[in-house]
């Protein structure tokens, strides 16, 4: 095994670190716009940009190759995934504005139709042989090992540029989440920063596509904030956790599959982002297990003692035994 | 009292309807600047709502709000805006002074941090309502009327010339009721204008200067003691025995 691993970090190429410099730039900001995203309690709103980028990244790709352009440029697929997640975004606002659907069911039913055209879409173009379809799939589950030097890049980009935009607007964002009419009475325009927060969440869905897909980009979004509210309950603190978590996990997810072959990126990296969820529930100071059970067990031995106290005074019972002894 | 034209609230003719419901009706108001003005009515009399519609949180059918003589959003910073308190999820990541900044770092144009002085100031805000010791507490861990004192110490440190509170004194312990009378009274003091969403009828009396007493519509207003009339009361509270009081117009009656 370890003979295994020394012989993957040798094969790690300079591309691979820069590659994981990229992932976990990802990570970072994905962990920073999700936080932000639950807090306004929108953060399943990446689940319809993720889905729908699909219908948007084969359509570009078939329009493309029968125009006559390269149809797998990146700048050309993202673009494609960019407009498919917009088109649903659009229609799903529309829909939340002139109906009174519930946001979880138009998010459900956008999200799922979105991602069914797409892989009809898909299916087609794999289809014909004249096509050099490879590679589009990728996009579905992500694939670190396959990403360029260039790719990393753009995928830094966009990163940096969420990271930036949130730098600027994250205490109106703040404040908006907190309490919209104090907000509104501020002077804050909450469809403004609402649009700002959806866009903030589609740089990071685009920046994410090659790396972890589009169907597990919403668990980074999600899993990184989720984590850090177990571990603490003020904000600053919240916002740097939930950055961390989100660019350990997906470093960690990068280097494990690139040391460990038949391992998908985008899988690795979403279950090491849920490592510590799992173990905040255990042990969360607050909100764990473990915690919740030591205070119950305490407050019914309390209790029991107060009472046999209280009996013993008035020497009216004998005293209940403790739990313990009837188990 | 006249109206004029630079009074803190003025409001004329406001009428609300929300969903199925007419819920105002006509209702004028005339806030006099350094006066203490309690809001009082029955549940579902529109005493919240009526705040809402002069802050333009919600569509005015009919009517209009003006403060310090002019729309709302031209004078906004002079104003402060005290929701009620279950009106928010206190489970929010964040600590006392966190929210109490906000009355001050949700106004910084984009990229600025709050200054040295948006600090103090929010320091002296949580000062004032005698929390200064438990500003790096998560909110969620304070208590009912500890929270309520962090959203009057929010509205506070904007530093407004008018407060607009809703229901500040439900459900708070004895302290921060103490705490809370006592911001009051050093507001008024200071020249500050108050309008109270107030619901116990016993201590209205002494503490406010002018009532308005709201079913709907608008039964009374003016001086405590010539509003609080045992004819007005039966008016807003019609008790069981009051068929004749109930059959009067009243647009929210019918639907109570």
């Amino acid at each position: 095994m370890s003979a295994a691993l020394e012989t993957g970090f040798a094969n790690l190429g300079p591309t691979t670190w820069t590659v994981l410099a990229a992932t976990s730039l990802f990570g970072a900001a994905a962990g920073a716009v999700g936080s932000f995203a639950l807090l306004r309690r929108r953060a399943l709103f990446a689940d319809t940009i993720g889905h729908a980028t699909l219908p948007g990244v084969v359509l570009a790709f078939l329009i493309a190759a029968a125009v006559g352009l390269p149809p797998r440029s990146p700048a050309l697929l993202l673009g494609g995934a960019a407009l498919g997640a917009l088109a649903a975004l659009a229609l799903g606002l529309d829909l939340l504005r002139r109906t009174r659907l519930d946001a979880d069911a138009v998010i459900g039913s956008l999200g799922g139709a979105a991602f069914g055209l797409g892989l009809v879409l898909l299916g087609l173009a794999q289809s014909r042989g004249d096509l050099e379809t490879a590679g589009l799939d990728q996009l579905i589950f992500g694939s670190a090992a396959s990403l360029t030097r260039d790719d990393a890049i753009a995928m830094a980009a966009l990163a940096l540029l969420s990271g930036a935009l949130l730098v600027g607007f994250g205490p109106r964002l703040t404040a908006l989440a907190f309490d919209e009419p104090f907000a509104r009475t501020t002077g804050l325009a909450p469809t403004r920063l609402d649009t700002l927060l959806l866009a903030l969440l589609l740089l990071v869905t685009l920046s994410g596509l090659r790396a972890v897909g589009m169907i597990l980009v919403v668990a980074m979004l999600v899993l990184p904030p989720v984590a850090a509210r177990l571990f603490t309950s003020k904000l600053q603190p919240l916002l740097l956790l939930a950055t961390l978590f989100g660019a350990a996990s997906a470093a960690a997810g990068t280097l494990a599959s690139g040391l460990l072959e038949r391992v998908p990126t985008g899988p690795a990296i979403v279950l090491a982002a849920a490592a510590p969820v799992a173990l905040g529930f255990l042990v969360s100071p607050d909100r764990g297990l473990i915690a919740g059970w030591l205070a119950e067990r305490r407050l019914r031995a309390e209790t029991l003692e107060r009472l046999n106290a209280d009996r013993q005074a008035r020497a009216l019972h004998p005293p209940i035994p403790r739990p313990e002894a009837r188990a | 009292m006249t109206a004029n034209a630079s009074e803190p609230l003025e409001l004329r003719g406001i009428t609300v309807a929300l969903g199925q419901r007419t819920v105002l009706w006509d209702v004028d108001l005339t806030v006099g600047a350094g006066r203490m003005t309690a809001i009082c009515g029955p549940n579902g009399a529109g005493k919240s709502t009526l705040l809402r519609a002069a802050l333009g949180l919600v569509p005015l059918l009919g009517g209009q709000a003006r403060f310090f003589g002019d729309t709302f959003p031209s004078v906004r910073r002079r104003v402060a805006y005290v929701p009620q308190r279950e009106s928010v999820d206190w489970d929010f990541p964040i600590d006392a002074l966190g929210v109490v900044l906000m009355g001050r770092s949700a106004r910084l144009a984009p990229f600025r941090r709050p200054s040295r002085a948006d600090r103090e100031a929010a320091r002296a805000a949580l000062r004032e309502v005698e929390l200064d010791s438990l500003e790096r507490r998560p909110i969620g861990k304070l208590s009912g009327g500890q929270q309520q004192r962090v959203f009057l110490a929010r509205a506070l440190c904007a530093e407004p010339d008018l407060l607009v509170m809703d229901e500040p004194f439900a459900g708070v312990d004895a302290a921060s009721e103490r705490a809370i009378t006592k911001t009051f009274e050093s507001l008024k003091a200071s020249g500050k204008t108050l309008v109270v969403v107030h619901h116990d009828l016993k201590t209205v009396a002494e503490a406010y200067d002018d009532v308005l007493l709201l079913d709907g519509r608008a039964i009374a207003f003016g001086p405590a003691a010539e509003t609080l009339t045992p004819e007005n009361l039966q008016l807003a509270y019609p008790g069981p025995f009051s068929g004749a009081a109930r059959a009067a117009p009243s647009p929210s009656a019918a639907d109570r």
